[in-house]
């Protein structure tokens, strides 16, 4: 799983900590690599807001997996089992 | 040596020997002289953010010359999303700093260069181009500071360049040699100078015929021969001495360190001249660089407005008054203002547009309404600021009182606010705020970028008066 943050110009929560979160839950389950990397086929998105940037730029669709995190309002535990169980294009 | 890291950044301008005047006499390491210490601080999280994961979407860039991934102020750049970018990348970096990060003068100077050299080849078949591009190359590569050196001293406002008593009021060429120029003169109130590496040296305004020599723009490192900089003074920066409550912000600098350059016949090699003499492209640089430059202000000042907003809810919930209704509907203004100031550099962005080098360039009109809207938005959010602090934060006891054994007792009894915050965080907010919303902070939004009248010519030039006109009449069915 790769994981990519937009830039943070103005996030509403604090996204570095809910990533945290999200990994702790993860435990091994789950392998995280950059962006930069290659030899992923799923995306973990994390945008400060709704604008969700990356997307203006990227082109997502060519990932077999995309969850887009735009708030901290769903539980780590959930996100962790969509993340695990879900083969749905570009969840948002 | 290539700069990543913070103390990259730190040992790259140790290991440069500048003449810098604090006070009257020589700084001997600008690196742990305490007056700049706040300004490196600032201009290193340039560096730092680009480094984490969770940043460096903003903070970095692929650079159009080479392809390799760069730090964002050293771009050139390349679409709208880029322009809107830098703007997300300052108000960004002003929630780390609270002040001013000075690295965006040097970036603005880069990119206005990029557009105008380009145009100047074209039409002089000149190599200016060329050579900036090879310069381009060596600053994405080390990423070294840059400061964007336009403001000349000007004298007497009434005269041209060529016209004063005084030569030397105005940066100029005083030889040309087969290996390069000598430059003497001075550019004054230089953001950044004191913890940078180099200076653009750029004409300030729109030169005439008989002010060739005045148009002149050259790269020129600042352990050169011949330059010296005079630090300027700010409000209560020798606070920052103490490091303790009544700096209100330690870390940071207030505004940018900014700095009076001279060039005492400093030589310059060609191939870090990019114009001498062509006047005729004087005007368009000095016009590219100053919307480049305004159109940052609601970013940076967007951010910083954000920590002032953020600072004054704090002092009113210290104080028992944030449940006010007149204070929540002050702190609403507030930030009605600063997402309003904010808006103008993201809308100016949108509209930016690809010039003939290739390079994008914010809309001018929107860019200068924008930085018109800071000379006024900046002080209503500071005045509203001071409205909900109250008159203590302009007569609070000092650090040390709070610490002394004699009298602290009495500052922590009397200037406490309400129960469950201690008397010490009531003062460390309360001192945030004067430090952010008065003395040097306040003249920076009114003239840095440019004064409001300089925007309010750009108003005449650009608003299409007579298109509105012609929209007037059409409507009120006027034939004649």
């Amino acid at each position: 799983m790769a994981l990519k943050y937009c830039g943070g110009c103005n996030p509403g929560f604090d996204r570095v900590a809910y990533v945290e979160k999200i990994k702790s839950a993860a435990g091994p389950n789950i392998e995280w690599v950059t962006f930069d990397e290659e030899g992923f086929d799923a995306v973990l998105l994390v945008t400060g807001c709704d604008t969700a940037c990356p997307r203006r730029t990227i082109d997502f669709s060519e990932y077999k997996q995309t969850l887009l995190i735009r708030d901290d309002k769903a539980s780590p535990e959930d996100l962790v089992k969509i993340l695990l169980e879900s083969e749905a294009t570009n969840e948002d | 040596m290539k700069i990543r890291t913070k103390a990259d950044y730190v040992k790259s301008l140790k290991d440069q020997e500048v003449v810098i005047y604090y006070k009257g006499e020589l700084v001997e390491d600008r690196t742990t002289f305490p007056a700049f210490v706040p300004h490196i601080n600032s201009a290193a999280k340039t560096y730092e953010l680009a480094l984490l994961p969770e940043n460096e979407d903003l903070l970095t860039a692929t650079s159009n010359v080479t392809g390799k991934k760069i730090n964002r102020f050293t771009h050139i750049h390349q679409s709208v999303d880029d322009l809107i970018k830098k703007v997300q990348m300052l108000r960004l970096i002003a929630h780390e700093t609270a002040s001013c990060f000075q690295r965006c003068v040097g970036f603005d100077a880069l990119n206005s260069l990029y557009m105008t050299t380009y145009e100047i080849d074209e039409k002089h078949k000149t190599k200016y181009f060329e050579r900036f591009l090879e310069y381009l190359k060596k600053i994405q590569d080390e990423n070294f500071m840059l400061v964007g050196g336009m403001t000349d001293p000007k004298g007497d406002r009434s005269k041209r360049p060529s016209q004063q008593a005084d030569p030397d009021l105005f940066t100029r060429v005083v030889e040309k040699r087969k290996d390069g120029v000598v430059v003497r003169g001075a550019k004054a109130h230089q953001t950044g100078a004191v913890n940078s590496h180099e200076i653009m040296i750029m004409p300030t305004q729109a030169m005439g015929e008989g002010d060739e020599a005045y148009a002149i723009v050259a790269a020129i490192p600042l352990d050169a021969k011949g330059v010296t900089l005079i630090f300027g003074r700010q409000t209560n920066e020798e606070r920052k001495f103490e490091c303790g409550i009544d700096a209100g912000n330690c870390e940071f600098g207030m505004v940018g360190g900014e700095a009076l350059v001279v060039f005492e016949d400093v030589f310059v090699p060609w191939e870090r001249v990019f114009m001498c003499g062509e006047i005729d492209f004087t005007g368009m640089l000095v016009e590219r660089f100053a919307t480049l430059h305004r159109q940052n202000y609601g970013g940076c000042k967007g951010g910083v407005s954000d920590i002032v907003i953020g600072a004054s809810a704090l002092a009113a919930q210290y104080q028992g008054t944030l449940d006010a209704s007149h204070i929540k509907d002050k702190l609403v203004e507030m930030l009605h203002l600063a997402e309003t100031v904010y808006s103008g550099s993201v809308a100016c962005s949108a509209m930016g547009s690809k010039t003939k080098s290739g390079a994008y360039y914010p809309d001018p009109l929107l860019a200068n309404c924008t930085k018109h809207n800071i000379t006024r938005f900046i002080y209503d959010i500071s005045r509203l600021a001071h409205d909900i602090g109250g008159g203590i934060m302009a007569t609070l006891p000092f650090d040390k009182d709070l610490r002394s054994p004699v009298v602290g007792k009495y500052v922590k009894k009397y200037m406490k606010g309400v129960e469950g915050v201690s008397t010490e965080s009531r003062m460390k907010i309360l001192r945030l705020l004067e430090n952010m919303t008065g003395g040097t902070a306040l003249v920076e939004s009114m003239h840095g970028a440019g004064s409001p009248q300089s925007q309010r010519i750009m108003y005449q030039r650009l608003g299409k008066l007579g298109q509105k006109m012609k929209m007037a009449k059409k409507i009120a069915k006027i034939d004649e």
